[in-house]
């Protein structure tokens, strides 16, 4: 298992190499850099030159990136062009913020997929199981910032039940079980967008994961053998299509990230992906960098992650 | 760096002259105490309140190339020496007074007793001495050494031949003076926007590092708050200053929150914040709301179409005429600004005192424009015009990060082609047009305009605090790489006109100056002007004294009070 | 359970056409789908003859003004938008711009997966094993991350947003190719068949294809409709297809402002309604298509 798990890591590296270079390369082509964001007559263009130089835009891509690379693996992430804070300070301060909206979503999400998908694949094509994968349907349909800002009008403006937008009521001094639950309250909208566009799509994988392993044959001599139907369920066909359900759950990583750029924009939630959308129009390409690379490393201990719970899972399985 | 040594006078009275001056003293005292503790009428003390803004500010050290989402929490924590009234002259802020020297050049400021910085220590003039200095600095990392370079030594300070400033002299703990290379009218301006700096704070910090350093997160300045604490991407919080010289603001706490325009309106609508800037199709929203205010304000920034004037299609003047005559922009004021702005017929803002208001307004007429277009031998070939084989196509460059700018392109080009000019719209974010405005080679060094680079482009301008910030975009000489004159101007009457605008200290004349160069600008029509929007606030019925103008949205915010 | 694969096995032996067509026909929401994708395709496709005006032309109302923001009236039977333009024709007119995107971006995914696939999985060796990090760097990114990334720097326009999207999209496809190929090499078939040459393209196409054909069919129906709503959010962000040009993404994306939400429904609703519409109807054909191809199901006899 080791052997397996180090050159994994290994490969891993290799492919944050890659990706580094690649938004690297891509961030440096965007024309107009971090000091290009704003005209100011008061500011000639020789001071922005001497700025410009200052922070080492002038030179060639390829010195750029060697420079940055090196600064890296110093584990130094450098400075936000737009701010000065260091990069690693700034990412820093958003990944909790993202952590607790992604964790909750994506536990939440799980949950209800799980749920649903196993209780429609009990009653494939009834109608419980047309109103579930409809409304599935109905969530991926829709794009999640309409989503996003119908639920804000609705249960935030109309009906004043939940707040619009924040982590929390700032100008409040919570603490302990109030700051909670003011916490919890600003997380609700942002979790139920995410999570109606996430389990609707899970939902239907884990039906057909369930549905397969409910069709095998080993169901069916259990049945015959007069197995009850919750224990056909519960111990055969839950166990087997864990397995794929599993495979899901790496993949459901980096969807998960990028859908949460959206909520976050519009709940001004202080999350990366909202620092990502505004590092990028301001051409802040250290900020930018780090949190491509930072989504890399996230997604790609998602799959490890996902790869060692495989081999837990299905004693099948081996990693040479 | 403390300059010379103090001089003190000796004084020797008879005993008259003694019982004289020690009443006159005594009044003095009397005076200048009561200056230094002057107190305030709230209509309620304490409280917290929210507002938000529509962008989180980059650097809080206001040396450091600031924008005015930067400058809104500037101004709670920094005071200047003076400061700009709602007519845009100047009132007294740290300095109590000031003085002109007989030949123009020497500006002499008097602070007030008992100043105090955030933490206690005294203010002095050695402080302001060292802000100034600063920015002269060769290593100084923030751009804003051309708006002191007029100041006597500033230039070889720079340079690294000099020690210091000679040009500033610090004269006793209270008195500073300026002495520039010539008269410069724009100078109070300039002082007027210059945050002081505590020197023992932002001194022992190398001045190379001070975009990196905590101090550009955690300012501490002489202003009316005091800075608490600095979330990125949520909010920005200030305390009251219990010593601040106008008296303590009437708040305990303020709260100011960052996030996009509609985000910010739902949050105000649905009661989370006590003010917040409105977007222009928010304002009935917030109208039609019992608990909240609109407050329409004038603004100094207006929109324009710009030209390529190196394009020989919008080198003949009578083209450019056309396309100012054939754009409705009534319309846009009404249909896009929903009648919050109005239509300016040149290049300074209606509201300022360098509009001429005798200017020949611009007037929509479509069948006059297509007669100029005609007459100058554009031909109409199909639905859209050509001369000499050549047809009358412009692309229009269209800036994203205001929503009505953007919503102006396509009513622009349905305008030009009813006179058969064909417009492509290309949108792109900001600093995309600008690598058009001022292009870069290959290499990536600026270089000069062409005609390939744009043809028409949208933009917004005005005034930040004085008329003399348009002389790099009028003068020849200062077409890129050199400076900010990208359409081209070539203009040697305007030229004059700015630069001894420039030079000239009578308001009066100075004023006619700029008029003049108004009036020039709109018989030129490089600049096609659009519109000039207002802006749009929206505060609860919660906050009291919160009155937005033409300076920006703290005027009065340290007698904002909360229920 | 037991009845799904009674009945399977039954249609499969029952007259009625090829048992494909009939097991696809007896997803009868997914038939429903189809048509309701092939009348919107057919709507796109006539837009110029469906549209009452041309969609850049500022409506004049009865005043003789431009009619700004303007209720659904006699003249404009949806409306006019923010800047005075017909909300129908900007409609008709979006959706081929939005279903063009749709369908070029899918197909571009595909393509470029397949061949992409087809090589790895052909040459094996060094060139797999580069062009396979290759995907999992890419895959690697959250693609709205990448998507992001790259938009800001390309002039934001149909195609780029086109390749974008689709250069994206490649990894399912390449991936199902690489299987397939993978799969075939290692049948006695192409053992037997001996050395590389005209025979293995052969082979290739005559067993590879119609093996590998339906999942790839499956993923570009699913392709198109993440498309569909990757172009909204790109459109959301700013980064989408740029006005004047109509898409329902960025018509859509003016329900961003509470106003428009609130009082303005005609501007939101029929683009919302229409991606709504869409992107549904692909899922359901999507999700019928699967059945059909799904060895799975069609293991009757």
């Amino acid at each position: 298992m080791l052997p397996y798990f180090l050159h994994r890591v290994l490969q891993g590296a290799v492919i944050l190499v890659l990706v580094s270079f690649l938004a690297f390369i891509i961030s440096l082509a965007a024309p107009g850099n971090a000091l290009q964001t704003f005209i100011d007559p008061n500011i000639p263009p020789s001071e922005l030159r001497a700025a410009e130089a200052r922070l080492g835009l002038d030179r060639p891509v390829h010195v750029q990136y060697g420079s940055w690379l090196g600064e890296l693996v110093t584990g130094n992430l450098g400075y936000s062009f737009r701010t000065g804070r260091p990069v690693a300070e700034l990412v820093g301060s958003r990944l909790g913020p993202t952590f607790v909206l992604m964790g909750t979503a994506f536990v939440i999400t799980l949950a209800l997929a799980i749920w649903l998908g196993v209780a429609t694949a009990a009653r494939p094509y009834s109608l419980f199981d047309y109103t579930v994968t409809g409304a599935a349907f109905a969530g991926i349909s829709v794009p999640s910032f309409f989503t996003a800002m119908a639920l804000i009008y609705v249960f935030a403006l109309r009906l004043g039940w939940l707040p619009t937008s924040g982590l929390e009521d700032y100008a409040a001094s919570y603490s302990g079980w109030a700051q909670l639950a003011d916490r919890a309250q600003h997380l609700v909208l942002p979790v139920a967008v995410l999570v109606l566009t996430g389990a609707a799509e899970l939902v239907r994988h884990v039906r057909s994961a369930v549905g397969e392993a409910l069709r095998q044959d080993y169901v069916r001599t259990a049945r015959s053998k007069g197995v009850s139907d919750a224990r056909v369920l519960r111990h055969h066909a839950l166990r087997n299509s864990l397995l794929p359900v599993i495979t899901l759950v790496g993949v459901a990583l980096p969807r998960l990230l990028a859908g949460a750029v959206v909520v976050e924009v519009v709940f001004t939630w202080p999350g990366m992906g909202r620092l990502l959308v505004e590092s990028v129009f301001a051409r802040d390409y250290p900020v930018a960098m780090a949190i491509n690379l930072l989504g890399a490393v996230l997604v790609l201990l998602g799959s490890l992650l996902a790869d060692m719970l495989y081999a837990v899972a299905d004693p099948r399985v081996r990693y040479s | 760096m403390r300059a010379n040594a103090v001089k003190r006078t000796a004084v020797k009275r008879t005993a008259v002259r003694r019982t004289i001056a020690a009443v006159a003293l005594a009044a003095l005292i009397a005076v200048a105490g009561a200056q230094a503790e002057e107190t305030r009428e709230c209509a309620a003390t304490g409280g917290t309140a929210t507002i938000a803004q529509w962008s989180e500010p980059g650097n809080l050290n206001p040396l450091i190339f600031p924008t005015t989402y930067d400058t809104n929490i500037q101004e709670l924590v920094f005071a200047r020496l003076i400061r700009p009234t709602e007519t845009l002259t100047f009132e007294p802020d740290m300095a109590e007074s000031w003085e002109v020297s007989e030949d123009a050049r020497t500006l002499t400021f008097t602070l007030r007793e008992g100043l105090t910085w955030h933490d206690g220590e005294p203010v002095t003039a050695s402080d302001v001495a060292f802000t100034f200095t600063s920015m002269a600095d060769p290593e100084y990392p923030g751009g804003r050494f051309a708006e002191i370079s007029i100041i006597e030594g500033a230039q070889e300070y720079q340079d690294g031949t000099a020690e210091s400033v000679s040009g500033i002299q610090v004269l006793n703990d209270r008195t500073i003076s300026f002495t520039t290379l010539e008269p410069f009218a724009p100078f109070l301006p300039v002082i007027g926007g210059v945050y002081i700096l505590p020197e023992h704070i932002y001194g022992a910090v190398d001045i190379a590092q001070w975009q990196q350093d905590e101090t550009n997160r955690r300012p501490l300045g002489s202003g009316p708050f005091v800075f608490e604490q600095f979330r990125p991407g949520e909010f920005i919080e200030v305390s009251a200053f219990e010593d601040y010289w106008e008296g303590r603001p009437c708040l305990d706490r303020l709260i100011v929150r960052f996030g996009d325009q509609n985000t910010m309106l739902a949050a105000l609508l649905s009661g989370e914040l006590d003010a917040a800037p409105v977007p222009i199709d928010g304002a009935a929203s917030v109208e039609s709301n019992p608990d909240l205010e609109l407050h329409v304000v004038d603004s100094l920034s207006f929109q324009y179409i710009g030209t390529n004037l190196r394009n020989p299609i919008l080198a003949d003047h009578a083209v450019r005429e056309a396309i100012a005559m054939a754009v409705n922009r009534e319309a846009m004021v009404d249909g896009l600004l929903q009648g919050y702005g109005s239509t300016l017929n040149s290049i300074f803002p209606t509201n300022h005192w360098s509009y001429p208001d005798d200017v020949t307004p611009i007037t929509y007429d479509v069948e006059a424009a297509s007669a100029l277009l005609e007459e100058a031998g554009w031909t109409l070939d199909g639905e859209y015009r050509s001369k000499d084989g050549q047809e009358l196509a412009l692309r229009l460059f269209v800036p994203t990060g205001n929503q009505v700018r953007e919503r102006t392109a396509p009513i622009i080009q349905a305008n030009l082609r009813q006179v058969g000019i064909r417009v492509d719209i290309q949108t792109m974010d900001f600093a995309t047009l600008v690598t058009h405005l001022m292009p870069q080679d290959a290499e990536g060094t600026p270089r000069s305009v062409n005609v390939e680079d744009f043809d028409l482009f949208l933009l917004g301008f005005g005034i930040e605090r004085d008329p003399n910030e348009y002389l790099s975009y009028l003068l020849s000489s200062d077409s890129p790489p050199n400076g900010f004159n990208f359409i081209g101007v070539d203009t040697p009457e305007v030229e004059e006109l700015m630069l001894e605008g420039r030079v000239t200290l009578d308001q009066d004349a100075r004023a006619e100056l700029y008029q003049e160069v108004g009036r020039l600008m709109r018989e030129n029509l490089a600049w096609i002007p659009l519109y000039q929007a207002q802006d749009l606030y929206g505060s609860s019925s919660r906050l009291s004294g919160f009155q937005p103008d033409v300076r920006g949205v703290n005027p009065n915010v340290a007698n904002w009070s909360v229920e | 359970m037991t009845d799904a694969v009674a009945t399977s096995r039954a249609a499969a032996r029952a007259p009625g056409g090829p048992r494909a067509w009939r097991q696809f026909r007896r997803h009868r929401l997914a038939v429903v789908a189809a048509v309701v994708l092939s009348m919107l395709a057919l709507a796109a496709v006539l837009a110029p003859v469906l549209a009452p005006y041309d969609p850049y032309d500022l409506a004049i109302g009865p005043d003789g003004q431009i009619a700004f923001a303007a209720p659904p009236s006699a003249a404009f039977p949806l409306g006019t938008d923010s800047v005075g333009r017909d909300v129908l024709s900007r409609l008709l007119y979006g959706g081929r711009v939005s279903l063009t995107i749709g369908l070029v971006a899918a197909l571009v995914a595909i393509s470029a997966g397949s061949v992409l696939g087809a090589i790895a999985g052909h040459f094996g060796g060094w060139v797999d094993r580069v062009v396979s990090r290759f995907a999992d760097a890419v895959s690697t990114f959250p693609a709205l991350f990448l998507i992001l990334t790259i938009s800001s720097f390309v002039p934001p326009s149909i195609f780029n947003v086109i390749a974008i999207i689709g250069f994206l999209s490649w990894m399912p496809s390449f991936r199902l190719m690489r299987a397939e190929v993978l799969k075939l090499r290692s049948t006695n078939f192409v053992e037997a068949a001996g050395a590389l040459g005209a025979g293995d393209v052969r082979v290739m196409g005559r067993h590879l294809v119609p093996n590998a054909i339906g999942p790839i069919v499956v993923q570009a129906t699913l392709g198109v409709a993440e498309a569909i709503l990757t172009e909204s959010a790109l459109s959301f962000l700013g980064l989408g297809v740029q006005p004047p040009i109509a898409s329902w993404g960025n018509m859509l994306a003016d329900a961003r402002s509470i106003t428009v939400l609130q009082s303005q429904p005609w501007l939101w609703l029929p683009p919302g309604l229409a991606i709504f519409v869409t992107v549904l109807s692909i899922n359901y054909l999507g999700d019928g298509l699967k059945e059909t191809v799904d060895p799975q199901v069609s293991r009757g006899g």
